[in-house]
């Protein structure tokens, strides 16, 4: 097995669920990871792969949400189109489903950048270290980083559920 | 000690501590039942977190590659490496394009499991069992050599796709004996009905567009020589009809690249692939005739007729299009059932006009095949900014999208003798909630423009 083969078999799966995670958007996503491999690969020598592979996942996103918006807004469209189609069955459960992940979506996106980047990189395996490494943070705070993050997801995810219940129960 | 703060609990837990912190903690918290309770929270706040954010995923967990998927790889690179390599320039050595390569049929790879893994969902439900069938119809027959596609397009870059495409098409999910279901796949392709080979034609025709766009997105930047004649490639299958989509094509081609890029551009991609693609779908539904042909025994209606003129007059816009879409094109009044779930009362802007015509003009992005939809002469216009395509999908089978910067509906429409029928689902994009309806169409006069 060669170093590539090895570095993708290793870190694609973790690093497109953390995308996707952090994205909402898989095919964002896989692009994303891609990219990523593809500048690992140039690169002669990586002194922790998964924290650099993070990184790098975390500034080409970064890049890319200062690209056109026009542009990006019509491939979300396409995008939608074909999540639209991957929806369409079975109807019942993709509608819960659905809901679901819009309020952990929310919920997600109510938390800090650093809070949820922190989160989801450690939800991915990634170490107080690592963490650290990826986000310019110092090892001694990762934990009430983290502790911070978890609270406020749940305490974010609790209140959307409560107003969807309320919302529910008015219709 | 004193009582640990919430950080060095987390800490704790996620093991992150030094040995002698984690048995100073876990002394305190022994004894200590204040902090038992903070720990007791702290583990369901994890887990709970863990939990929502689960909910994230569309990713199935566990899908890795298996080993004979890399052996897939490197034998379509090795192929390619031996019809190259003599004029290959220094930044397109094999290392370089077996790496991109590797990617891009890597995520191509995720993309179908994906897909696959979603078929076999979709198989628990019986309203999803014709899908399935098509579907696994679909993988089954992905091993067409003989197509007029194929003769068309003599590529050594598209015959490789393909070769790869369909290795990692039939793989299954999960780590099972590939090769056996290879076999039996195969096997099985030969005694299905030749209607499900031409609907698993189409599909593939898709899926390729879409998996293809991901290999030559990055094959193409990473060896520009190779994106050039994999654009030639994929134009001799346009260029037949479309001989306007070569000069499209050109520009997004990277002139003088020094260093190998990639460039993600789904666009470019998809308006090369599409018009092949989409062609190819309805040749294959034609007998492998050219479509012009299957178009004269399609029905006609009178809008038709008007825009294959105005085509003539028009040849950018190429108003023309599969038996399918000239089926489909033309004023429709829908009747769509209440949505489920309702949409409040203050939520006006429902995005599914009551009359829609259908064109055959195309966008201006003229995305993968996609034409555009208007509300039908008479009806209020779409909200400023609101855009609207549809595209053929499937056989007799149609898609709308009508959708604004922050939401969107889709309706998928069966296409009857002058009548639709499907569904439609609304989303938001802040909150993507789902709604859905049923919906029914009749064909109407699409009104004189004022």
């Amino acid at each position: 097995m060669d170093a590539a083969e090895r570095l993708f078999r290793t870190y694609h799966d973790t690093l497109v669920r953390y995308l996707t995670r952090r994205l909402g958007d898989r095919d964002w996503a896989e692009e994303v990871a891609q990219e990523t491999f593809v500048r690992a690969l140039r690169q002669r020598e990586i002194v922790n792969e998964r924290a650099w592979l993070f990184t790098v996942a975390n500034n080409l996103v970064r890049d890319e949400a200062r690209k056109d918006s026009r542009r990006r807004r019509h491939l979300t469209l396409l995008r939608e189109e074909a999540r639209a189609q991957e929806l369409a069955e079975p109807e019942p459960t993709s509608l819960e489903r659905a809901q679901e992940a819009a309020m952990a979506r929310r919920a997600v996106e109510a938390l800090t950048e650093r809070d949820r980047l922190a989160l989801l990189m450690r939800e991915e395996g990634l170490d107080y270290p690592e963490i650290a490494s990826a986000l310019g943070l110092s090892v001694g705070s990762i934990g009430t980083t983290l502790s911070r993050a978890r609270k406020r997801l749940v305490e974010a995810y609790e209140a959307l559920q409560r107003r969807s219940g309320d919302g529910h129960a008015a219709s | 000690m004193q009582h640990p703060d919430e950080g060095t609990i987390h800490s704790w837990l996620d093991g992150a501590l030094t040995p002698e912190e984690t048995s100073a903690i876990e002394g305190h918290v022994a004894s200590c039942a204040e902090c038992a309770a903070v720990v007791a929270e702290a583990r369901g706040i994890r887990a709970a977190a863990t939990r929502i954010l689960s909910a994230l995923d569309d990713v199935p967990a566990g899908v890795v590659p298996t080993p004979d998927y890399f052996a897939d790889v490197r034998a379509a690179e090795a192929a390619s490496v031996a019809h190259r390599s003599a004029r290959r320039p220094l930044w397109a050595r094999p290392g370089v394009r077996a790496a991109a390569a590797l990617i891009a049929v890597g995520g191509l790879s995720w993309a179908v499991l994906r897909s696959s893994g979603r078929v076999s969902d979709a198989g628990n439900t019986p309203m999803a069992a014709d899908s399935m069938s098509v579907g696994s119809t679909a993988l089954s027959a992905l091993p067409v050599p003989d197509t007029p596609e194929v003769e068309r397009v003599d590529q050594r870059d598209l015959a490789q796709r393909r070769a790869t495409a369909r290795t990692t098409n039939t793989r299954p999910r999960t780590n099972g004996p590939a090769p056996a279901m290879k076999r039996a796949q195969d096997a099985q392709s030969a005694t299905i009905p030749e209607r499900d080979l031409r609907q698993a034609a189409e599909l593939e025709d898709r899926r390729r567009a879409d998996s293809a766009l991901r290999l030559e997105s990055i094959v193409a930047t990473a060896a520009p020589e190779a994106n050039k004649s994999a654009v030639a490639g994929a134009g001799v299958g346009a260029a037949a009809t479309a001989p306007t989509q070569q000069p499209m094509a050109a520009p997004a081609a990277p002139a003088e690249p020094p260093v190998p890029r990639i460039v993600i551009d789904r666009g470019y991609v998809d308006s090369v692939l599409a018009a092949d693609s989409l062609e190819t779908a309805d040749t294959y539904l034609a007998g492998g005739r050219a479509p012009a042909a299957a178009r004269v025994a399609a029905p006609q209606s009178d809008r038709a007729a008007r825009s294959e003129t105005r085509s003539e007059t028009r040849s950018e816009a190429r108003p023309s299009g599969s038996p399918t879409m000239m089926r489909a094109q033309g004023c429709w009044l829908l009747e769509t059932s209440p949505w489920s779930p309702r949409y409040r009362a203050t939520d006006t802007l429902r995005l599914l006009p009551r009359r829609i015509e259908l064109m055959l003009d195309r966008g201006i992005a003229d995305e993968a095949g996609e034409r555009l939809v208007r509300p039908a002469p008479g009806e209020p216009a779409l909200p400023i900014g609101a855009t609207g395509i549809w595209r053929v999908i499937a056989t007799n089978q149609v898609r709308l999208t009508i959708a604004t910067h922050d939401r969107w509906t889709t309706v998928t429409l069966t296409v009857g003798d002058d009548s639709l029928s499907g569904t439609a689902r609304a989303y938001s994009n802040v909150d993507r909630l789902l709604r859905r309806a049923t919906v029914s169409a009749r064909r109407v006069v699409c009104r004189t423009e004022p």
